[in-house]
């Protein structure tokens, strides 16, 4: 009786916490006194930048689905530990090369491919790869290659900032080790999350649904992306 | 060792979870975030559930502009119905009215102790000329524009003042929306009509 109950706690906790995470869906990327600082802002402000990364990671939902399909399946610190630092890797690369080279990438066609990098994730985790084509795709080699493009996506975010020029680097490394704080944060959640569920005998019978959902929240991020993508021509 | 192993499905479990994902993820899209993203709405639904309602919402202030929006679609002529989710609409009504010089020509109520907003599309470079006025009263105006794609809530501000009209002319400096916020501070509505010209696509009240 007693798992039972303690099952159905979980079942009934995960989309609670879920929701917990959920008003950043609706809300806006920065607040009101945000973009009064970031219009204000001309010089080197580290502690902002740190803030405005971390909140941006913790927020980006996006990224979060990303995290989760990745580690989904990742049973050992080690590994997640070599994934983790695999994407972070990827999207620092892009990030610091975006914004430094000035690159304007179109924001709309980055939101969609990292919508696409959930339904990959989402995709890959059901076992569709090992099953289609027979073997598994470096999973490695793909967290690094949907790094760059999340990257990117982070860099069309500061762009937008129309940030001052000089000593720029600072306020940039400021946001990409910011963005690391709120990855790390909101990895803690997720991976405290997992560890209980795996616990339970409705992580293995629900892994398929929770993967079929990741899919369909990253085609639901693709769709919206690509349809602002049509109207913004 | 270190790999990942996931269990390896039949053809037909994947099959069904690929298209169940495909298949909610098309009726969320088309039903809710459509919708209340962008007020397109082939179903219906989103008006049903009242979401279209927040694609008119601004994106830059976070003014409770839902409120002020039912009271503001009565700018519109009578020929027009529905718009109190559709706050877009009822710009191109006013639009009709015979204004030789300007292309477009608007009415705007903006209500006692609200704000809202009026946008237009520019590509980087395109002009936009203007004149608005009030019916007298003296309005709070933020003219700014945002780029294009932009979700962070940068933008960048040309004109901000407290006036009863303004006129000009703007070169966009990026591509995306722009346009004015007017806070209405005193105790009645103030109606405002807003001439305009250039290359731009209208968006309208936000």
């Amino acid at each position: 009786m007693t798992p039972a109950i303690r099952q159905l706690a979980w079942l009934l906790g995960l989309p609670f916490f879920l929701c917990l995470l959920s008003p950043s869906v609706f809300a806006h990327g920065v607040d009101a006194n945000t973009e009064r600082f970031l219009l204000a802002n001309q010089g080197v402000a580290i502690g902002p930048f740190l803030y405005i990364g971390a909140k941006h990671m913790v927020t980006g939902y996006d990224h979060l689905l990303f995290l989760i399909g990745v580690i989904f399946f990742l049973f050992r610190t080690r590994d997640v530990l070599i994934y983790v630092s695999l994407f972070t890797l990827g999207h620092s690369l892009t990030l610091l090369f975006g914004v430094l080279n000035n690159m304007a990438v179109n924001p709309f066609i980055i939101d969609a491919i990292i919508g696409l990098s959930i339904v990959y994730k989402g995709f890959d985790n059901l076992g569709g790869f090992h099953r289609l084509l027979g073997f598994q795709p470096n999973t490695k080699i793909a967290v690094m290659i949907f790094g760059l493009f999340h990257g990117f996506g982070l860099a069309t975010k500061l762009q937008g900032f129309s940030l001052p020029q000089a000593e720029l680097w600072k306020n940039l490394l400021a946001f990409n080790v910011g963005v690391e704080i709120g990855q790390f944060v909101a990895l803690l959640f997720i991976l405290i999350a997992l560890d209980f569920w795996r616990r339970h005998r409705s992580f293995y019978s629900f892994s398929t649904v929770t993967n079929t959902l990741l899919m369909t929240g990253g085609l639901i991020l693709f769709g919206y992306q690509i349809t602002g993508y049509l109207l913004n021509v | 060792m270190n790999d990942i192993n996931p269990p390896v499905p039949s053809l037909k479990s994947l099959i069904i979870a690929t298209a169940s994902a495909m298949l909610l993820a098309t009726f969320i899209l088309i039903s809710a975030v459509l919708p209340a993203e962008y007020g397109i709405d082939p179903t219906g639904l989103g008006k049903m559930m009242g979401l279209t309602i927040l694609s008119a919402q601004t994106k830059a202030t976070n003014q409770p502009l839902a409120i002020a929006l039912p009271q503001a679609s009565e700018i519109s002529s009578p020929n027009q119905k529905d718009t109190a989710n559709k706050p877009t609409g009822s710009a191109e009504a006013a639009q009709k009215q015979p204004q030789p010089q300007w292309q477009d020509s608007v009415k705007i109520m903006v209500p006692a102790g609200e704000g809202l907003e009026y946008k237009f599309h520019l590509v980087e470079g395109a002009t936009l000329e203007y004149s608005w006025a009030t019916d007298g009263a003296k309005l709070y105006f933020d003219f700014h524009g945002e780029p294009k794609g932009d979700k962070t809530g940068y933008f960048k501000s040309f004109k901000e003042s407290t006036d009863n009209q303004s006129s000009g002319t703007l070169t966009a400096p990026f591509e995306g929306p722009h346009g004015w916020y007017w806070e209405n501070k005193t105790q009645s509505p103030v109606t405002i009509i807003l001439n305009t010209k250039g290359s731009y696509r209208v968006l309208g009240l936000m």
